[in-house]
């Protein structure tokens, strides 16, 4: 499964980066801020993520894209706290598939890498024979590398201003996730469960536009 | 094509239910504990076989009043639970009128279990010592106990 989807995006990828043109010019760059985030840790609680992303129209109907995003906060139990801090950022290419340039019906590929530390607190356990107990672990500092398949819309709702959403698929590549949190989340990825991580996100973007328009068979 | 803010809000909030949705689950479920699990097994000429011990009474050593198996019949494996705030474990073990102590000596590992169920121990067990009033060998099948009903530790008789 995960070597089907390296294949898959290596080849997303290097079809895309075939296609650069040394005379494109450059049209806009839009910021964009996740606010599902937000949403989520008003009704969940637990850790903060804040997270931007850039994309880069280099031609017409492809964007180079990069997400940049920290995690801070914790959860805290009668049982445990958890602390968490980190940072976590994508790279990759998505690929318009409107001729509009006001919209944007996409597909593209990312890679991401992650560095976090989990410092877990005040662990209190219960065992049914040997009773109440507690327990102690030293800070853990991680670190992970994925790569992912992104299904994205967004659209212009007011001069320049985007509104956006995308879904994506995660596989791991690499990661020192220590035993302790096997399972746990990885920032930026999501669950460790399962061979693949789903990946939902909404953004509000700002369009800075260029004076520069394209040329060439763009 | 022109996609309209009211699609993006009404998948946008169909999209964020299902995630909570499915993320709501907050309830942590019966918790199953890392015990170490024993077969009993006897050989004979027709090969190896699980052994069903008649009476059994089971009890840790420094905790007489918490007794894991009362005289339990015709038994052919046990769930021991090893201490989770020491390095080794000993249990009186009673085959009918026959007293066997058995020790195991482990490493505790603490592990994150969700959000909700917070943290659990597990344990690699490193070596088995016994009385050999009862037990005749004793081979670890595999060391590394988790919350599953894998098997770890063989009794041989």
């Amino acid at each position: 499964m995960r070597s089907i989807f390296v294949f898959i995006f290596s080849v997303f990828f290097l079809t895309s980066l075939s296609a650069l043109q040394p005379d494109t010019l450059v049209r806009a760059i839009r910021i964009g801020v996740n606010i599902s985030h937000y949403g989520y840790f008003a009704v969940e609680g637990g850790f903060l993520r804040n997270e931007i992303t850039i994309d880069y129209t280099w031609k017409p109907k492809n964007f180079l894209v990069m997400d940049f995003g920290i995690i801070s906060g914790g959860i805290k139990t009668e049982n445990y706290s958890l602390n968490a801090n980190g940072f976590f950022s994508r790279f990759g290419i998505d690929h318009n598939f409107l001729p509009h340039p006001e919209d944007v019906l996409s597909v593209g590929a990312r890679m991401g890498f992650s560095s976090y530390r989990y410092r877990p607190s005040n662990i209190a356990l219960f065992d049914p024979v040997w009773g109440d107990f507690e327990g102690f672990i030293e800070p853990q500092q991680m670190s992970a590398l994925w790569v992912e398949a992104v299904f994205g819309i967004k659209s212009e709702f007011f001069s320049n201003f985007f509104m956006g959403w995308y879904l994506s698929a995660r596989v791991m590549l690499l990661n020192t996730q220590s035993e302790i949190f096997a399972d746990y989340k990885v920032p930026g990825f999501g669950s460790l469960k399962g061979s693949v991580s789903p990946g939902f996100g909404f953004y509000v973007f700002y369009r800075f536009p260029f004076n520069n328009k394209f040329t060439g068979n763009n | 094509m022109k996609i309209k803010i009211t699609s993006h809000i009404k998948l946008f909030s169909a999209l964020f239910c299902a995630v909570l949705t499915i993320s709501c689950q907050r309830e942590c479920g019966p918790i199953l504990v890392s015990n170490a699990v024993v077969r009993f097994i006897t050989e004979d000429n027709n090969g190896t076989l699980a052994k069903s011990i008649d009476s059994l009474y089971v009890f840790p050593v420094g905790l007489e009043d918490s007794v894991l198996y009362s005289w339990a019949r015709n038994i052919n494996s046990i769930r021991l639970p090893l201490s989770p705030i020491s390095d080794s474990t000993a249990f009186v073990m009673k085959f009918n009128d026959i007293t066997e102590i058995v020790k195991f000596y482990y490493k505790r590992q603490l592990y994150f279990i969700s959000e909700e169920c917070g943290f659990s121990v597990n344990y690699l067990i490193d070596s088995v010592k016994y009385t050999n009033s009862k037990i005749v060998s004793v081979v670890i099948i595999n060391p590394k106990v988790q919350a599953t009903h894998e098997e770890h530790i063989r009794f041989y008789f």
